[in-house]
């Protein structure tokens, strides 16, 4: 069945220099049978395996596409924290949920 | 915030109207929101080794089309898969192994590393073939397994074989492709399900798939030979139930219990991310429907994922529909395409 993953984009409209937090350098990698395509909603992340399909709001398509370039999860929270406004200082916080959950769902290598 | 897995799509039906995996592609947005579609199920030959009773595409030795595409408009149409990102493809047919250009076509997908799944009989499959595959690359091979013994199957699958399903099942274990198992129930195999299911699993199956038999194609001419009692399918789909729990974590057992009324119901409000592509270039909306909405041969991709969008909202696709409900047999002409 399809699942959806809502991720809201929040008031991130400008950019700041990245902060990488340096907690974790674990790489962060798309499992071979995610794959990921921009729309103009944001994305779609489709596991062949189990034949899901996640669209994906703006952020959250902005994460996954850094994810592609590889980097590990300090990397990619420094780069989401450069791309959009961290008000809040909540941008870590948020990119590691999301990675967990993407973890959890199977789409993450590790 | 970042809100994680928010909504789940209320649970659809799935199996009857195409290969089992081809309809769970509905994402939760809607299919219009789509640059291009998810998934192409690609009938690529009508040409097959075997003559089933109940074939949808009434495929056969001798049954290739006479203008199925050529290999400069396979490859050109490949490529335009490619270019669009579209993730995910299937080769069936017919026989898909059975194309004269089956490898060469399988390179192309993996190499450009779109996940492509096969469907195939499995007669043919060798262990040199079946490494081959798992060289490519190739997410998984789906066989076709309707009986967990060579007189329910050989019954089933004319000119086929239990034995040589079974070995060429062994070789894709073998050679470490994943399996997936399709099932077709009839009156005569549908007390084996249990023996299947577990049959699959000792061949080192990820997967088994199964539902409701269409009454179309070869089946409209077999129906009175093939058709289940409802009371058949109750005690089918109870042995389905308990095998799924029995397997959960181990080997994934999709079924799909609704009526193809109620999936084309579903279909219609919520169609999926899905083109079907016949063998001579046309598209359809879904292999249950009579409608066509593109030609490969005629038009881009791009047009015909447009048209595709367009088509579901064709008064004449809804009312096909409502009709089936006071006309089941409705289903047995859908090879007089009608174009949208």
């Amino acid at each position: 069945m399809a699942v959806e993953f809502a991720v809201s984009p929040g008031e991130r409209s400008a950019t700041r220099p990245g902060e990488a937090p340096g907690l974790d350098q674990a790489p962060v990698k798309l499992v071979k049978f995610a794959k990921f395509r921009q729309e103009k909603f944001g994305g779609v992340l489709f596991d062949t395996r189990t034949e899901k399909v996640y669209a994906l709001n703006p952020t959250a398509a902005a994460i996954v596409s850094e994810i592609g370039t590889g980097c590990d999860e300090s990397g990619l929270i420094g780069r989401i924290s450069a791309r959009f406004r961290d008000a809040g200082g909540s941008i870590e916080r948020e990119v590691r949920a999301f990675t967990a959950n993407l973890r959890q769902q199977g789409l993450l290598e590790g | 915030m970042i809100e994680q897995a928010i909504s789940t799509s209320p649970p659809h039906p799935a199996a009857a109207l195409q290969s089992p995996a081809a309809d769970v592609m509905a994402a939760t947005r809607r299919s219009g929101d789509l640059a291009a579609p998810l998934y192409i199920a690609w009938q690529v030959t009508n040409e097959c080794n075997l003559a089933c009773l109940h074939c949808i595409e009434e495929s056969g030795p001798g049954k290739a089309f006479h203008d199925e595409l050529d290999d400069t408009q396979v490859f050109g149409f490949l490529e335009q898969v490619m270019e669009r990102q579209v993730p995910y493809l299937s080769f069936s047919g017919g026989e898909p192994t059975l194309h004269p250009k089956f490898f060469e076509m399988v390179e192309y997908v993996c190499r450009r590393d779109a996940q492509l799944k096969i469907e195939t009989n499995g007669h043919g499959m060798s262990l040199e073939k079946a490494e081959r595959l798992k060289r490519l690359g190739v997410k998984a091979v789906q066989v076709s397994l309707d009986g967990a013994s060579k007189e329910t199957f050989n019954r089933m699958r004319v000119r086929g074989d239990f034995d040589l399903a079974i070995e060429g099942i062994r070789n894709l274990h073998a050679a470490g492709v994943p399996i997936e198992i399709n099932y077709s129930p009839t009156m005569f195999n549908v007390h084996e399900i249990g023996q299947a299911v577990d049959l699959a699993y000792q061949l080192g199956a990820c997967s088994f798939y199964t539902g409701r038999t269409m009454y179309t194609g070869n089946a409209v001419k077999t129906w009175h030979r093939l058709a289940p009692a409802e009371a058949q399918y109750t005690k089918f789909f109870e042995v389905l139930h308990q095998k799924s729990s029995e397997y959960r974590g181990r080997m994934r057992v999709y079924f799909h219990e609704l009526g193809l009324l109620e999936e084309l119901r579903y279909r219609l409000q919520h169609p999926a991310a899905l083109l079907i592509v016949l063998p001579n270039g046309l598209v359809k909306l879904v292999n249950a429907l009579p409608f066509v909405c593109g030609d490969l041969r005629r038009q881009s991709l791009q047009q015909i994922w447009d048209n595709f969008l367009n088509a579901w909202k064709d008064p004449k696709v809804a009312r096909f529909i409502e009709d089936l409900a006071t006309d089941s047999h409705k289903t047995s002409t859908l090879h007089q395409w009608i174009y949208l």
